[in-house]
């Protein structure tokens, strides 16, 4: 039988109690990151995040590497998104006097958006799929980012005078987004769906994006 | 043959999702079989409650047949009560696409709810069904307004708020008319025994042939778009008929008839709403 030892009070304090489990050549810098970000200057902070958002449409233009928009979901970059979807294709006020006014409104814009993205990840959830549903709206918002960029390309378009060959260029400029976007995302939700119902997920996907997409290509306000 | 042979063969019961009862027939003499080696009762440590009650008997060619019933419960009946909601979205691609085709044909002899719903009705069907049928009808409103007017040189505004209209009139149907149904069935002691998951179920596969319809309007001709709306409602509409008509088959034949027929007349009238609403040069509306 092993006596009971008993301690000093002061002998205690001094026993550490926590640690991080990281390898121990690695612990300084880690240790240093921890401190750090409390004091470095808010320009720092804000260009992290910035970074972070760039990095995922980047992967969302060119979807090679399917796990970093994954691993770290953030809102930012479909609120970003979705604010200049609405603001570009909102109907325009003074318009509203003249004749009715039929385009969406800034406020429909963004609902459709969002609740399109709360729609398809809840059917993704209840198809029983593995993952997460903020991971899930994440990755269907920054897969908009080719269909914005058709957007202001079909702006562009817009300035001259339209003609039927303009307007087939348009098409085909929207239809091409469209398809990017439905690729990419495809491309990183692909793993998380049981392979009997993959079709099943994948369809609502489609149409949340071809909804945006009609909405891009019947923009005719210039 | 001996005894020990079908120890070394013997098979650990576990039964499928809904089974519950295995029948095991020896048809050859081994002298008597006990249901331990059935069952696997190696384990020592299992209580009587784990253990299978063994139904034998024996004819006289020396058949014996066991049946196993009462299974302990296993590991996959846990996983059964985690998610309630998921059993409305239990179905594979291909379920989803039979059952939209089979709400297309209507066959006499068939009921669409037995042969294709039954046994797991589901929400994702009918749901994305008319979600795409609310985009597909108020693209083709716009369209239909855009190439109406475009010999006028009309600046195309498109309206936006068919959609809102299309949805409203859409999911309401979807709803309300199993809603009505379900309780007129319910209300007469109805013993056709279909609940109301599987009318809002048939109800929703039902709209399915409106997504090609609606697409097709894009063709301009009055005639052909009408015809469109007939044989849509008709074909779907049939199909409904011979879903409910085993159902108020025993029904006073005054009130089967008027059911009947509201239930087609319903359905036509969802098709024929739209198309009026959206069909600027139809003079009768």
């Amino acid at each position: 039988m092993a006596d009971v030892e008993f301690h000093d009070r002061e002998i205690m304090n001094d026993v550490p109690l926590e640690g991080d489990i990281t390898v121990p050549g690695l612990k300084t810098q880690y240790e240093d990151q921890e401190i750090s970000t409390l004091d470095e200057p808010v320009r720092e902070t804000i260009m992290r995040d910035v970074k972070a958002v760039g990095t995922k449409f980047w992967h969302v233009l060119y979807p090679k590497q399917s796990s970093s928009l994954l691993k770290e979901w953030d809102l930012w970059g479909p609120l970003i998104l979705c604010v200049f979807l609405a603001m570009m294709l909102q109907g325009s006020t003074e318009e509203l006097n003249k004749m009715r006014d039929g385009g969406p409104q800034f406020a429909e814009v963004f609902v459709i958006y969002w609740v399109g993205a709360v729609i398809v990840t809840l059917n993704i959830k209840l198809l029983g799929g593995n993952i997460s549903f903020f991971q899930s709206i994440c990755v269907l918002g920054y897969c908009v980012c080719p269909l914005a960029i058709s957007l202001i390309i079909c702006r562009i378009i817009l300035i001259a005078s339209q003609t039927t060959a303009l307007f087939v260029v348009r098409f085909i400029i929207v239809v091409i987004a469209f398809g990017w976007s439905t690729f990419a995302s495809t491309a990183f939700l692909t793993d998380c769906h049981p392979p009997n119902r993959k079709a099943l997920a994948i369809y609502p996907i489609f149409l949340f994006y071809f909804v945006i997409s009609w909405l891009i290509i019947s923009h005719t306000h210039s | 043959i001996f005894p020990w042979k079908l120890v070394s063969a013997a098979a650990f019961l576990v039964p499928e999702r809904g089974q519950d009862k295995i029948d095991i027939v020896i048809n050859e003499t081994f002298g008597e079989v006990e249901s331990s080696n059935l069952i696997g009762k190696e384990q020592t440590d299992k209580s009587d409650n784990d253990i299978p009650h063994d139904n034998y008997t024996e004819n006289s060619n020396d058949v014996q047949t066991h049946t196993f019933t009462k299974f302990p419960p296993t590991a996959e009946d846990e996983d059964e009560e985690t998610d309630k909601s998921e059993q409305f979205f239990d179905v594979e691609t291909r379920q989803v696409l039979y059952r939209i085709g089979g709400s297309m044909l209507p066959l006499p002899r068939s009921n669409y709810l037995k042969s294709h719903i039954r046994p797991n009705p589901d929400l994702y069907g009918p749901f994305w069904i008319c979600t795409t049928l609310v985009f597909t009808t108020a693209i083709a409103g716009n369209l239909a307004n855009y190439l109406q007017s475009a010999g006028i040189d009309y600046q195309w505004k498109y309206d936006f708020h068919k959609v809102t209209f299309a949805a409203t009139a859409i999911f309401s149907y979807w709803w309300l008319v199993p809603t009505a149904i379900f309780g007129v069935l319910w209300w007469r002691g109805n013993q056709a025994g279909y609940t109301f998951l599987e009318i809002l179920c048939v109800y929703g596969y039902s709209l399915a042939i409106y997504i090609p319809v609606s697409i097709l309007w894009v063709i301009q001709f009055n005639w052909f778009q009408w015809l469109l709306v007939a044989v849509g409602a008709v074909m779907s509409g049939l199909v409904l008929v011979f879903v409910f008509w085993p159902a108020v088959r025993e029904e006073d034949k005054k009130i089967a008839w008027s059911i009947i027929v509201v239930i087609f007349l319903l359905h036509l009238a969802l098709a024929v709403g739209f198309k009026a609403k959206w069909c600027v040069h139809c003079k009768f509306f």
